[in-house]
This record gives structure tokens, C-alpha cells and sequence, in this order.
């Protein structure tokens, strides 16, 4: 195997784990979404070394595939049959709840929870990757909390 | 800590997705290097003859547009690039490089003064298109792919695009994937920039169309061939493109023209207020036989098909035509041709080509 840039190696490690925890919500297609952007971003070094931000662009990339990936709910549906299966399930009941209110949450709102407190991104960051102002980060954040803080609040009253 | 700062604490604390272990990482960069590697491969791989087609391709779309005479495309060689009597007008190297961000300046701004914007797209004979693609990240919009078309490929794209209309109701789709394009138009004296936008639609700042998929097509025709002239010019492991190839399948079905249903006529006379007729063709079943695929970039290819399996020819880029010829013990016959198809990266088309 050849090898990778300088660049892109301390990339990849520094960022890969991170981004696939926060996008961990949407099974088996976030971890190919995430692979396919750090190919992508390998592939066109030339460019994206040049960036700010290369990590911003991979972050970007790998949520604009996972949103835009058609194959994505197949996918998700595929996971969640497995997760039934066991082998990925939270550790116990509140886990369970709030893995369950997740993927209730819209796509956009699972992708901002998801970067900000699986990936413990700032929100910023979640803006950048997800192509949106802070505001509209922000309003999603708000909203998707809103819709989990009633779900966890009926799971534990009822 | 307030309610809010509790329901974020408690979120962090139960959003805790699997660890990404040492292993895992180590294996998924290998794999990430070697599926980048490969891509890069292939594209070094994709050959001068596969360049070749594309040219002729845009070249032979032009030929429908322009009489035929305008365009001399000389015979394939093995390893240049395909040359054209289309000689380069000075305006190509007026319209420069693209900007590596995407200007701010819109394209009304941009075609100010040029005279019939308001009833046409590119209301002038263009020569030179360039066209440059943008990908966003973050608040800016940076170059992603580049590509220019001379002569009657240019002439081809502006056909196109003078060709699209705004429909009564305009159907605007969503494109994230694709990145905005600004296509410049030119020739010796002027010149036109056109935003495609992801919207769905195409203006020049004055008028405004819908876009199609056929329009982005050339665009993508566009960029993919000055990529492989790129890269056969000066190689550049960075330069990627995409190895452009399509597939054509299908099957060779028995058929013949629809009857009007006779048993369902009525037994007397009837008033006939209106007369419904069926037209088309009734499929029948699969049938062995050979299938003809000839291209408008001279590739000729021959696939044979069963009763039970389906042909499928992989295809550069290029524009198809296929014919089949039945098999038969006591006779052979023609069906009846279909196409043109335009072969794009990653296009599959199936085809049911009918026999009498």
C-alpha cells in the first residue's frame, strides 16, 4: 500500500473518530459516508490541503453524502434490524430512550445532536459541517432538545 | 446549572456512541488510502482513445446543430488527443482561469450592456464556453472542477442551453450534491456568464429558465473531458477524473404492434362519440439474438442475448445506437432500432428492443 500525505494522516486521526461518533445515529451509512469523504479528501489533497479548514471540508462532505445518500433510510433500516439483533444496544434503559427519541428527530436535527453531544462539537462547527449559519444550527439544536427532553421526560413518568 | 445546562449535561452523558477503537482506526485508514489510491489509478488508466470519444461525442452533437462540414474530427489516434479543424478563437484566452472562490459578482452585474439577455439565454454565437464548478464549504464557495469546449462542442452546450424554457409552473428541486455552475459563453468580441443554480433553474441575470438533466449532462460532459486532457497533458496525480463509463443492457423481446381489443366490440351498431385508439407495441417474450451498439465516436460493439439472459455492454462516453437481429432456425430479421442514448459516467440505460 502506498502511503498518505503528511497532512492527511494527522487529518484522519485526529478527526475520524470524532466524526463517526457524531454521526454514529445513522448506523452503517454514517460510517460509509465518513470513509467517502476522507477518500475524497485524499484524493483531491492537492486541494483540500490548501483549505483553512481541512477538516471543516471533511466534515461537510461526509454530512452532505449521509443527508444526501437516497440509499441512507434503507440503510438505517437495515441497522436498526441489526441493532434489534442486539449488538449495538445501549448499555441500559436510558440509553435505550434517548437512542430510541434520536432517531425520531428529523435528519438535520439527528445530524446536530449527533456532532454536538455525540462528537462534542462546537456549535459552530456543527453550522460549518452541516453548510448552515450558527443561527439555523442553533434552532435545530433548540428544537431536536425540545423533542428529546419531552421524550425522556414521558419515558420516566410513564 | 439551570434546566438547560442539566438536559445538555444528561444528552452528552446518554448520546455516547461506541468508541472508535486504535484497530478499527488503523484498518479504516487503510482502507481510505486504498480506495483513494485506486481511484487515482483508474483515472491515470482511462486512455487517450477514451478522451478521443468524448471529443468526437460533444463534437457529434454539434454536427446536428451546425451543418456537417463545420466540424472535421480526424480519426482516432492511439495516443494523442483527437485534433479538430475547430480552430481556438482569441476570446479562450481571454476568459482565463476560473476564480478559485466564486465571485460575489451576479451575472446581471457581469453581462451588463449586452443587448437581447431579456429574450434569450446566450444571445451570442459563442465559440468558447468555459465552465466552472463550486463546491461550498463553510460561508465561501471554492473551485472544485473546471472545464472548457471549443468550437462546435461550444456551440453544442449554447445550443442546449438556448433550447430550455421556463415551464408555467416551475417544479424547483433540491440539489445539495450539486454545486452551483457558472458557465461563460464567449467569442471574439463578447461575452455572457450564466449561473446554474440548484434551485433548478439557469439565468443570465435578465432571463431565466429551467434547467434539465440533459443540460447538466453536457456540463458534466464539459468538465469530465478537459479533465482527461488534463491529465493526458501533464500528469497530475491530484487531478482526478472520474473513469467516464456507462453501461447499455437489455433483451430482445418478441412484439408487435397493439390491436385494437376486437372481442370487446359491441355486437350492434353503435353512435360513436369518440374513437380511442391504442398505438405502441405489445411485448412478448425474451428471444435469443445479437445486438449491435455503434456509437457517434465510431466504437461498434456486439453482444449476443438469450432467451433467459440479458445483454450488457460497458461503454465509454459517448452517444448509442442499438439494433438487434433475431435468431431464428428458419430466418433472421431486423428489430427495431433504439437510441440515441447518451452513455454518461456511472449511466445505465436498459433497453427492450423489439423483434417482429
Amino acid at each position: 500500500m502506498r502511503g498518505a500525505p503528511d497532512g492527511f494522516e494527522a487529518l484522519f486521526r485526529g478527526e475520524y473518530a470524532r466524526l463517526s461518533r457524531g454521526l454514529a445515529s445513522f448506523g452503517d451509512g454514517a460510517e460509509e459516508a465518513v470513509q467517502e469523504a476522507f477518500v475524497k479528501a485524499l484524493v483531491r489533497w492537492s486541494h483540500v490541503s490548501g483549505l483553512d479548514d481541512p477538516a471543516a471540508w471533511v466534515r461537510l462532505v461526509a454530512v452532505r453524502q449521509l443527508l444526501n445518500d437516497r440509499r441512507t433510510r434503507s440503510r438505517e433500516t437495515a441497522a436498526t434490524a441489526r441493532l434489534g439483533r442486539a449488538t449495538v444496544e445501549p448499555a441500559d434503559a436510558a440509553r435505550l430512550d434517548v437512542s430510541d427519541a434520536v432517531r425520531g428527530l428529523s435528519p438535520q436535527q439527528r445530524v446536530a445532536v449527533g456532532l454536538r453531544y455525540g462528537g462534542g462539537y462546537p456549535i459552530g462547527a456543527v453550522a460549518t459541517a452541516m453548510g448552515i449559519s450558527e443561527g439555523a444550527a442553533k434552532a435545530h439544536l433548540h428544537v431536536a432538545r425540545e423533542r428529546l427532553r419531552v421524550a425522556l421526560t414521558e419515558d420516566r413518568n410513564g | 446549572m439551570d434546566d438547560d445546562d442539566r438536559l445538555d449535561a444528561t444528552l452528552a452523558d446518554l448520546i455516547d456512541p461506541p468508541a472508535v477503537t486504535a484497530a478499527d482506526e488503523d484498518r479504516t485508514f487503510r482502507q481510505v488510502v486504498e480506495r483513494a489510491h485506486g481511484r487515482i489509478r483508474r483515472r491515470r488508466l482511462v486512455s487517450a482513445a477514451a478522451a478521443t470519444a468524448i471529443l468526437i461525442t460533444v463534437g457529434a452533437i454539434a454536427v446536428g446543430a451546425r451543418p456537417a462540414r463545420e466540424l472535421q474530427v480526424q480519426a482516432p489516434a492511439s495516443s494523442t488527443l483527437p485534433a479538430t479543424t475547430v480552430s481556438p478563437s482569441p476570446a479562450l484566452a481571454n476568459l482565463g482561469p476560473c476564480p478559485q472562490r466564486q465571485p460575489t459578482t451576479s451575472p446581471s452585474a457581469s453581462n451588463a450592456g449586452i443587448r437581447g439577455l431579456a429574450g434569450k439565454l446566450v444571445p451570442i454565437q459563442a465559440t468558447n464556453v468555459r465552465v466552472c464548478s463550486y463546491f461550498r464549504v463553510g460561508n465561501t464557495a471554492e473551485l472544485d472542477r473546471f472545464g472548457r469546449l471549443t468550437g462546435a462542442a461550444a456551440v453544442a452546450l449554447e445550443h442546449t442551453a438556448n433550447g430550455l424554457r421556463l415551464p408555467p409552473r416551475l417544479n424547483i428541486t433540491r440539489c445539495p450534491g450539486s454545486p452551483p455552475f457558472l458557465v461563460t459563453f464567449a467569442n471574439a468580441n463578447r461575452q455572457i456568464t450564466v449561473g446554474a443554480y440548484c434551485g433548478g433553474v439557469l439565468s443570465n441575470g435578465t432571463f431565466t429558465v429551467s434547467n434539465s438533466q440533459q443540460w447538466f449532462n453536457e456540463l458534466d460532459l464539459a468538465l469530465t473531458t478537459d479533465c482527461h486532457r488534463q491529465a493526458s497533458s501533464t500528469p497530475n496525480p491530484s487531478l482526478v477524473c472520474t473513469p467516464a463509463r456507462g453501461t447499455i443492457r437489455g433483451t430482445l423481446r418478441l412484439g408487435g404492434p397493439t390491436r385494437l381489443p376486437a372481442r370487446n366490440c359491441p355486437a350492434q351498431p353503435v353512435t360513436v362519440r369518440k374513437l380511442c385508439l391504442r398505438t405502441g407495441y405489445e411485448l412478448g417474450p425474451q428471444i435469443p439474438g445479437t445486438v449491435t451498439i455503434t456509437g457517434t465516436n465510431g466504437i461498434r460493439r456486439q453482444a449476443t442475448t438469450t432467451a433467459t439472459r440479458p445483454f450488457s455492454v460497458d461503454l465509454p462516453l459517448g452517444i448509442y445506437r442499438v439494433t438487434g437481429t433475431r435468431s431464428s432456425t428458419t430466418s433472421t430479421s431486423t428489430c427495431a432500432p433504439k437510441g440515441p442514448f447518451m452513455v454518461l459516467d456511472g449511466s445505465r440505460f436498459d433497453v427492450e428492443i423489439v423483434c417482429k
